[in-house]
């Protein structure tokens, strides 16, 4: 057990040695804490409104994990589709760059318009902007499978079902989790990105939403407290799917 | 068991890769393909197989072809799953059948092999030689008539190679299981193969072909001669290199 290992501690130092110097300029500069509040002024904001503030964090990742699962199951069988056949590949391929390639704030309006629901608009949003990465690197992944074990399989008289099940699929699982890992952190960019655009209040409003209304109130703590805590939430969707990936490909190696 | 007939084999780039093959396969034959890089031995073994398609000719198989399962088939890397232990990756060809006995037959073949001990084991924690071993076993599993192997000892060390061909050896002689074996090496030919038939380059032909009882050992005197036969039919044949 290294317990005591720089890696480990590091980054608690420096973070707590950085909200420090942060503390000590805002005091020292005298800045009012409408521009720049310090540590203990956001602290004292998050307190302030600590269950309000839960609830917007809890709603921005419901729809954060509705589109990660969305683009998940999107991307999995769109890139096994495309795997199974050319002509998938070929037909497909266009919609999911022209997808990419198009700013989601640009598509957005058009989806509330179609969308009547907000929280499903917004989980469409959120989806479009985390379906590539898990999309295209399930599509390597596939694509990847080393041709001598689609050779065997064909030898032994393996059905396409049991090809992608059996081997496509767990050869493409690293790729597919480095997607994810990708997607996950977009999944969270595209739920604030749609509470902002999509601009829905009421009880059930995110924390990008609270975002909007302190700045409009000139309640700069309680943007910092809510800034960080999506970055908290940031931060441990990462951590989640770091420790899946090892957990899942510390069994395949 | 089975005929090579006035086989060509063209790539898509236009490359021959294989012209006017003529070959006959008979029951219990050790056979060795025998030739430099790029004269589609390779292609040849894929092409009977099954995997490839020929673009004159064909293969003729005298019992019908084979059923799924009755190719063993080991290639140059070991080329396991490496998700899968031993193992699973030895039951795969009886699993994708949905054979019952899948792993109780798995096991017995990975004892033959000498890995009774490591059926659990994952590839990326076996060594080189233990790899192939565990390749070996999935091609014998299902208990084939014909076993194809594209240079499966190149990549090993001599200490290696020399105990797994001796392991080859006796597991197809006991099996009565007939092999096509593909190599570069002159004294793999020599050592292992029952036929050697030798392949020139571009396009890949038969150049010639040698028949005799193999010493099965390599400081026996009939060994050391039929290496010097075949440097002399290499020198002699002027080979594109």
């Amino acid at each position: 057990m290294k317990v005591f290992s720089a890696g480990t501690w590091a980054p608690f130092i420096s973070f707590l040695a950085s909200l420090a110097l942060w503390q000590a300029a805002v005091r020292l500069t005298h800045v009012p804490p409408y521009l720049v509040p310090g540590p203990i002024a956001i602290a004292q904001a998050f307190w302030a409104d600590a269950s309000g503030l839960l609830r917007a964090l809890v709603a921005t990742l419901s729809v954060t994990f509705a589109a990660l699962l969305a683009a998940v199951i999107l991307g999995v069988a769109l890139a096994c589709g495309m795997a199974a056949s050319r002509w998938a590949k070929a037909a497909i391929e266009p919609w999911a760059v022209i997808l990419q390639v198009t700013p989601v704030v640009a598509i957005a309006p058009l989806i509330i318009v179609w969308i009547g629901d907000p929280f499903t608009a917004m989980v469409v949003c959120a989806t479009v902007v985390a379906f590539f990465p898990v999309f295209s690197n399930t599509v390597s992944g596939l694509a990847a499978t080393p041709r001598e074990l689609l050779d065997l399989f064909r030898l032994n008289g393996a059905s396409p079902m049991q090809e992608i099940l059996l081997l496509r699929l767990p050869a493409a699982l690293p790729y597919f989790l480095a997607g994810l890992r990708v997607s996950g952190g977009l999944a969270l960019v595209g739920a604030v990105v749609a509470e902002f655009v999509t601009g829905a209040g009421g009880v059930a409003s995110g924390l990008a939403f609270r975002i909007l209304e302190a700045g409009y109130r000139l309640q700069v703590p309680r943007m910092f407290a809510a800034l960080a805590l999506l970055s908290a939430a940031g931060l441990a969707i990462n951590a989640i799917l770091s420790l899946l990936t090892r957990r899942l490909l510390a069994r395949s190696t | 068991m089975l005929q090579v007939r006035a086989l060509d084999k063209r790539y898509d780039t236009g490359t021959l890769a294989l012209s006017g093959i003529d070959l006959s396969v008979n029951q219990g034959d050790f056979l060795v393909l025998l030739g430099p890089s790029g004269c589609g031995k390779s292609t040849l073994l894929r092409l009977i197989a099954g995997l490839e398609a020929p673009s004159a000719g064909g293969v003729i198989w005298s019992a019908g072809r084979p059923a799924p399962g009755g190719i063993g088939y080991v290639f140059q890397e070991p080329t396991l799953m490496p998700w899968a232990t031993a193992l699973r990756n030895t039951a795969l060809p009886l699993s994708l059948r949905g054979a019952p006995d899948a792993e109780t037959r798995a096991e017995r073949m990975l004892a033959q092999v000498g890995l009774a001990d490591f059926a659990q084991a994952r590839p990326g924690t076996l060594s080189g030689g233990m790899r192939m071993r565990v390749s070996i076993a999935r091609a014998l599993v299902s208990n084939p008539k014909l076993l194809l192997m594209d240079e499966p000892f190149a990549a090993l060390d001599e200490f290696t190679r020399h105990r797994l061909q001796d392991e080859l050896l006796a597991l197809t002689k006991s099996r009565g299981c007939t092999t096509i074996f593909v190599t570069h090496s002159l004294y793999e030919a020599a050592y292992l193969a029952s036929r050697i038939v030798l392949m020139s380059p571009r396009p890949g032909r038969i150049a010639a072909e040698f028949t005799g009882q193999p010493g099965h050992d390599r400081l026996d005197e009939a060994y050391m001669t039929r290496v010097g036969a075949l440097t002399r039919a290499l020198r002699d044949l002027h080979l594109p290199g």
